[in-house]
């Protein structure tokens, strides 16, 4: 025998399956476009029926199902593609950043639009020729004075334009740090909520949402790896270094040290090991000392590669000009970019510049002054691991910055592209088609409809059997 | 793949951007006429056109200095010629004033003029370009020819008959790798020597038979010959006068020389320039027609764009439906 109101139970399932279908499918419409969303789905099962409900078992009777249960309303989301995701960002970011540090940087040094360090070098060369063909006329050596005041200002300047990028990349680095700081402390907060909720047996979909986007900012500071454990929480590692250590109920704190002059990011647990991200980013370009690292130090091109690269220019251009001026009578004072100048009794003779090497001095006597020339034309061993002229040296440094640029810039455009073919690999899945949500409010509609016509089916057929059976005689 | 609204309004908007940043890169270049405007977009050919950009500024400095020197010799060359067309006139003087027939009034007569000769070709000697001697030789600065208290003639302070002159030495580069020799003197041949030495130019010292090389010396001494009516052994003097002559000549012909070289090489390097100027072009400038074509390639495609966004970004099934 089936029982009589079967169908009515059956058919309200299905109505009411409808009607959370409906819901999910506006929940999704509404938040298509938020950030971070990632669709959600029912999971729909069916009802069967189940012998220890009744006291015999059941014959013959009714063996169909017994409806629609819905199950939980799960998100569409696929871990290993957010993983994905996240190294991804880490390793654009860090170009990313490295990028517009270079190019501050490249700023400074380029002399395609503008003059600079190698305009002023090419300057106080002619005005040495032009002293040459006028040697002891004071007004030309004064031009040669003014004209390596030039080169001597613009290594000044140069220097301090590192010094400012330096400043403000590493007050920027610690502004990351702490936002590193606050990501961390939010995710703990999620964790704690997502466990407190699970256990209430609540969905938790929107908690994870919004705890997966601050793995995804997270990951554009630092290279992180997520562990999800049986409570829902999540311990996050940098490298091999916990960062967030959900089970043993651990979180640490990143803070910025300085070590014998170059930057650290560690945590109570010593160093950061850090291979990407903006972090890495700042941190390559503000430590690198490229071919003056010695072992174990950072060997990136970085600000301090380029202020070595500066002194050494300085050294070299104050030792041989003050070397054939003569002995005791510098040109120059200093011996760093940031120091280097005019000396006093330059500033106050122009002709302390030494003309001729010749005991009696006569006016056209121009010997030193070739020399000079001649030095400026000749090679020299201006670094360890360069022997040119020095306006190659310039040439050099206003390359090596520009072949870094270019470098870091092809490299930025892969990352770009490979991190947003990712990302669309990612929405593919996560992300809310209209299509198919239109799709799905037909459905349950048609669903809604069809489960309220069985109702109604039901409703007549109960009508015939009260109200019109065995009324035959009345 | 699953395509969703969000992922296609994405991309769309990256496309958008890019073709319009390459919108603008077109522009900026065809507006500047430029191939790059930063060196790390092209480093390659940035360091080459870095190298011609050095090549043709060293290019103005050495022409520079050959039309110096050029000016000099100019004034060199007039110079000369006015001392070589004195002591040309001043040999037919002594002729006229040594032959049997002329008396003792042509002779004073004679002699005044000489005397009035060696003032102008003291004068010559002296003759300044801007604040230079030309004829300083090593030293432009002071006066080269002075005549001491005794009326004697000295160059650079020494007396020319009894001093001792070395060659003189005044380098200009033009561009010929200058060098200094390992004594830390100037390698003469690795630069262009614009010293004129007034010493080579009247002469120094005096010859076997005790007379002076000097042109000005000479004409005192035929000048106090004649004074003095001592005509006996003034052969050998107007001899001296002719050979000396003809050696002035001879350093008027051959300045043509240092000016041929001087033309020369402001030819070679006018033709560097151009060869130089023709490279950077090459290198740093935008062929404006492709330029134009290319911006607007670019053109087209950011409007291509702009209007697909249009028919992309509306439509989905929900416009369809009643």
């Amino acid at each position: 025998m089936r029982a009589s109101f079967l169908g009515f139970e059956i058919a309200k399932t299905g109505l009411q399956a409808a009607e959370t279908g409906l819901d999910v499918t506006g929940q999704n419409m509404a938040k298509m476009n938020t950030e971070g969303y990632s669709r959600q789905t029912i999971e729909q099962t069916s009802v069967y029926y189940n012998s220890t409900s009744y006291k015999y078992a059941l014959v013959n009777s009714d063996r169909i199902g017994q409806g629609v249960s819905i199950g939980r309303i799960t998100q569409v989301r696929d871990a290993f593609l957010d993983a994905r995701y996240r190294s991804a960002k880490s390793a654009d970011s860090e170009l990313t950043k490295k990028l517009s540090i270079l190019t501050n940087i490249e700023n400074i040094y380029d002399e395609t639009l503008t003059d600079g360090l190698g305009a002023t070098l090419e300057d106080f060369y002619k005005s040495l020729q032009t002293l040459a063909a006028n040697a002891g006329d004071i007004e030309y050596s004064g031009l040669a004075r003014s004209n390596a005041q030039k080169i001597t200002e613009t290594l000044n300047y140069y220097n301090t334009q590192l010094e400012t990028i330096k400043e403000q990349e590493k007050f920027d680095l610690t502004v990351s740090v702490n936002d590193i700081n606050t990501l961390l402390n939010k995710i703990k907060t999620m964790n704690n909520t997502i466990q407190f909720e699970s256990l209430q047996g609540n969905t938790t979909n929107e908690l994870l949402d919004t705890r997966n986007l601050y793995f995804d900012d997270l990951a554009s500071y630092v290279n992180i790896t997520t562990e999800v454990n049986a409570d829902g929480t999540v311990n996050v590692k940098a490298g091999t270094q916990y960062l967030i250590d959900a089970t043993n109920a651990t979180s640490f704190t990143l803070s910025l040290q300085e070590s014998s002059g170059s930057l650290q990011v560690i945590t109570q647990n010593g160093e950061l090991e850090i291979s990407s991200g903006s972090i890495k980013g700042y941190l390559d370009v503000l430590n690198g000392k490229g071919t003056y690292a010695t072992s174990g130090e950072n060997d990136t091109k970085g600000i301090k590669y380029y202020q070595s690269s500066l002194d050494n220019f300085a050294t070299k251009f104050a030792e041989l000009f003050n070397g054939l001026n003569g002995t005791g009578k510098p040109l120059f004072i200093g011996n760093t970019a940031s120091t280097i100048g005019i000396s006093q009794e330059w500033l106050s003779d122009a002709n302390y510049i030494t003309a001729t090497t010749n005991t009696v001095v006569t006016d056209g006597d121009n010997d030193n002054i070739l020399r000079m020339i001649s030095t400026l034309d000749s090679k020299t061993n201006i670094s360890d691991n360069f022997i040119g002229t020095f306006d190659e040296y310039v040439s050099m440094m206003m390359t090596d910055i520009a072949i870094d640029v270019n470098y870091v810039s092809d490299l930025n455009s892969t990352s770009g592209k490979v991190l947003s073919s990712v990302d669309n690999q990612r929405e593919a899945v996560k992300g809310v088609s209209l299509n198919e949500e239109t799709v799905n409010l037909l459905k349950y509609q048609k669903a809604f409809e069809a489960s309220s016509r069985v109702i109604t089916a039901l409703d007549e057929m109960l009508d015939i059997i009260i109200n019109r059976m065995g009324t035959v005689g009345r | 793949m699953r395509l969703t609204n969000s992922m296609m309004s994405k991309n769309y908007l990256k496309n958008l951007n890019s073709s319009l940043e390459n919108l603008n890169e077109a522009n900026t270049r065809v507006t500047a006429q430029r191939k790059y405007m930063k060196i790390s977009e092209d480093p390659a050919t940035a360091l080459k056109a870095m190298k011609v950009r050095k090549n043709l500024s060293r290019i103005e400095v050495y022409k520079e200095n050959l039309s110096d020197a050029q000016a000099i010799f100019d004034q060199y060359e007039s110079t000369i010629s006015n001392i070589n067309d004195i002591a040309t006139e001043a040999v037919s003087q002594v002729l006229q004033g040594t032959t049997g027939t002329s008396n003792e009034t042509v002779r004073k007569t004679v002699a005044t003029t000489l005397r009035g000769y060696q003032e102008t070709i003291l004068a010559a000697a002296n003759t300044k370009y801007g604040d230079d001697y030309i004829f300083g030789g090593e030293s432009v600065g002071n006066t080269p020819f002075k005549l001491n208290g005794t009326g004697e003639l000295l160059y650079n302070g020494q007396n020319v008959n009894t001093g001792t002159f070395t060659d003189e030495y005044r380098f200009v580069d033009i561009g010929v790798g200058l060098t200094v020799g390992t004594d830390g003197e100037i390698v003469p041949k690795s630069a262009f020597n614009v010293s004129n030495s007034g010493s080579t130019l009247l002469g120094t010292g005096v010859d076997t038979n005790g007379i002076t090389n000097n042109l000005y010396n000479l004409l005192g001494e035929i000048a106090t010959k004649l004074e003095n009516n001592d005509i006996d052994d003034i052969q050998l003097y107007s001899d001296k006068l002719e050979a000396k002559a003809d050696d002035i000549r001879l350093q008027y012909v051959s300045i043509g020389e240092k000016t041929n070289f001087i033309s020369y090489f402001t030819e070679r390097l006018d033709a560097e320039r151009i060869n130089a100027t023709t490279k950077q072009n090459e290198l740093e400038s935008m062929d404006i027609e492709e330029g134009i074509i290319i911006f607007g390639e670019q053109e087209l495609a950011y409007n291509a764009c702009l209007q697909m966004g249009t028919k992309i970004l509306q439509p989905s099934l929900i416009d369809f439906l009643r």
